[in-house]
């Protein structure tokens, strides 16, 4: 589905003390099918740019278009849409709330009156889809499981509305780096495999490089700089001047080449640490000239 | 016990109720000394038993088996339960669970109040705690309205106010952004380098491991690992095997020396750059 914001501004508190702009006019087209890294510090508006998604805010100016719905300050989010856009929040597991984990899956798909045979199938493939025994797990109380179980039980909890985009606020902050990548490898796999549009907030710029094809900037309430990772990554400084933390891979291209003459320079686009190590495998192994 | 080792188990054994009323065992036989003065960084992935060493450190939970000795006392001996608190500072991981005043200068007084300190000597400490932390100028703030790692920073001063001999950050950098981690880490730097408070720093980020005097790995329950940074990330398989991280320097190295391209060892970026530099540059 393809999501574009035109002009797109929110203000917190209109006409109160605490009037705060926290977008403004944000302009950007997001292609159905993307993989989209949004970064940018606390307090960027990143939060503010998601809820945006699926109609829990609502712009103070501009238009949003998601696929074929249009949104203005004065035209919501159809009710029935809502569950096209599958939001999983900050620490999704604290949202967790029923007696067992199949009845906690299903409580949105049945909200949105399915077939319980519909909505048990539904049930039983997002709990395998995060990598969790559906037999196993069904029963028991969300609440005697691991940190990191209870996120995905969460998050699963979200792709049984079978979304068309999904959008995810820092999945794996506060876990282990195994339980980061369980969980951002298997977003990966429904990414590709259900052709969902996906947007990733993270902080970790090393998330962001690693499957993202197309990355958001987010500074002060703005667009900062956006596009593929690529070209984001050459810009190093102003991540800097935005306090942003640049992958180890773009730093370590970037301090080898203040070394390197010009001709031995390695190329900026060399931002994912495997195709970084098969470069230099590939210079330090062959012999330069003959 | 030797004079400068701060705290000490031995032979610590723990276990937590499981779902069926069962025992969960969490810690096996956990021998662990910890030199006054030093930076030691515990490694180990969700329910390695990290955190149940932390709590045991400053006795809010006790031993099932063994001794833990902190500052020449017995955690077990109730007398000195105050005592070894005051010694034992802890900083958790959720920075807006353990904030309790509606200001920073209340907040960094709640210990203080309840060790019943002057009036006089809580102000002279308060300023004190605020100003080795980097927050006097936020006093009167409201801590709701500062960010992840002003509010970590904030309660590390709420512990410094206590003149305490150990600061145990447990996963304190988890929830923080980049840069809160990074004011973090540089303050429990300074803390140790500047002030000679003793920190351990339980995580599992192998990059604030690099710059410790001593690293404890722990994997269900039990020391895999110890010594100093270089001893346990030459180790890089073996971390690996228990799903555990390297630091990226470290990671490079050992990809490049796994096809056969052997580089000197490196913990830092700057080394591993300089190796490579030099390597491709004499080609």
């Amino acid at each position: 589905m393809q999501i574009t914001f035109d002009k797109v501004s929110h203000i917190y508190g209109k006409g109160t003390p605490f009037e705060r702009l926290a977008l403004q006019e944000i302009s950007l087209t997001i292609p159905s099918g993307s993989f989209v890294g949004i970064i940018g510090q606390t307090g960027s508006g990143k939060s503010t740019l998601i809820q945006h998604l699926n109609g829990l805010l609502s712009p103070s100016s501009g238009r949003i278009q998601l696929g074929d719905v249009e949104i203005t300050s004065s035209k919501r989010m159809p009710h029935v849409r809502r569950r096209d856009i599958g939001l999983v929040f900050q620490y999704p597991e604290h949202q967790l709330f029923e007696e067992t984990v199949a009845k906690d899956v299903s409580f949105g798909p049945l909200n949105f009156d399915l077939p319980v045979e519909m909505v048990e199938s539904r049930t039983r493939e997002s709990l395998e889809v995060v990598g969790l025994d559906y037999e196993a797990i069904k029963d028991r109380s969300p609440f005697q499981l691991s940190g990191g179980q209870m996120r995905r039980v969460a998050i699963a909890g979200v792709l049984a509305m079978q979304p068309k985009v999904l959008v995810l606020d820092e999945p794996t902050a506060g876990l282990d780096p195994a339980g980061r990548k369980a969980i951002l490898e298997g977003i990966y796999r429904i990414h590709r495999e259900q052709g969902l549009t996906t947007l990733l907030v993270t902080h970790s710029m090393e998330e962001a490089a690693s499957y993202a094809d197309y990355l958001l900037v987010m500074a002060d309430g703005k667009v900062a700089l956006q596009g593929p990772p690529r070209e984001v990554f050459e810009q190093v400084d102003l991540l800097k001047q935005l306090s942003l933390d640049v992958p180890e891979t773009v730093t370590l291209v970037s301090r080898m080449n203040q070394s390197l003459p010009d001709n031995e320079h390695l190329p900026h686009s060399l931002y994912r640490e495997e195709e970084l190590i098969d470069h230099l495998l590939k210079r330090l192994s062959v012999p330069k000239e003959r | 016990m030797k004079e400068e080792s701060l705290l000490a188990f031995r032979d610590v054994s723990f276990s937590y109720d499981g779902e069926e009323g069962q025992r969960i065992p969490v810690l096996k036989s956990v021998d662990l000394t910890i030199e006054k003065g030093s930076f030691v960084s515990v490694l180990g992935h969700n329910g390695s038993g990290k955190s149940t060493l932390a709590k045991l450190m400053n006795a809010l939970l006790l031993p099932e088996k063994g001794t833990i000795i902190v500052s020449g006392f017995d955690t077990k001996n109730e007398e000195m339960l105050w005592e070894i608190r005051r010694h034992v500072g802890m900083v958790f991981q959720n920075p807006d669970n353990q904030i309790v005043g509606a200001t920073v200068e209340d907040d960094v007084a709640f210990g203080l109040e309840n060790m019943g300190v002057d009036p006089g000597e809580m102000r002279k400490r308060i300023d004190e705690a605020l100003h080795s932390v980097g927050m006097e100028k936020y006093l009167m703030a409201q801590p709701h309205r500062l960010s992840g790692g002003q509010k970590q920073r904030v309660a590390i001063a709420g512990i410094m106010a206590m003149r305490p001999s150990l600061i145990i950050l447990d996963e304190a950098t988890a929830m923080l952004d980049p840069q809160g981690r990074q004011e973090v880490m540089d303050l429990a730097r300074r803390l140790n380098r500047e002030e000679g408070i003793t920190i351990i720093n339980i995580t599992h980020f192998p990059e604030e491991a690099v710059f410790s005097d001593h690293v404890t790995v722990m994997n269900a329950g039990e020391v895999l690992l110890e010594g100093s940074p270089h001893d346990v990330f030459s180790q890089v398989e073996r971390l690996q095997s228990v799903g555990l991280d390297v630091p990226f320097a470290v990671r490079v190295r050992h990809a490049l020396a796994a096809k056969g391209i052997e580089l000197p060892f490196v913990l830092h970026q700057e080394e591993l750059v300089e190796h490579v530099c030099r390597l491709l540059l004499t080609k």
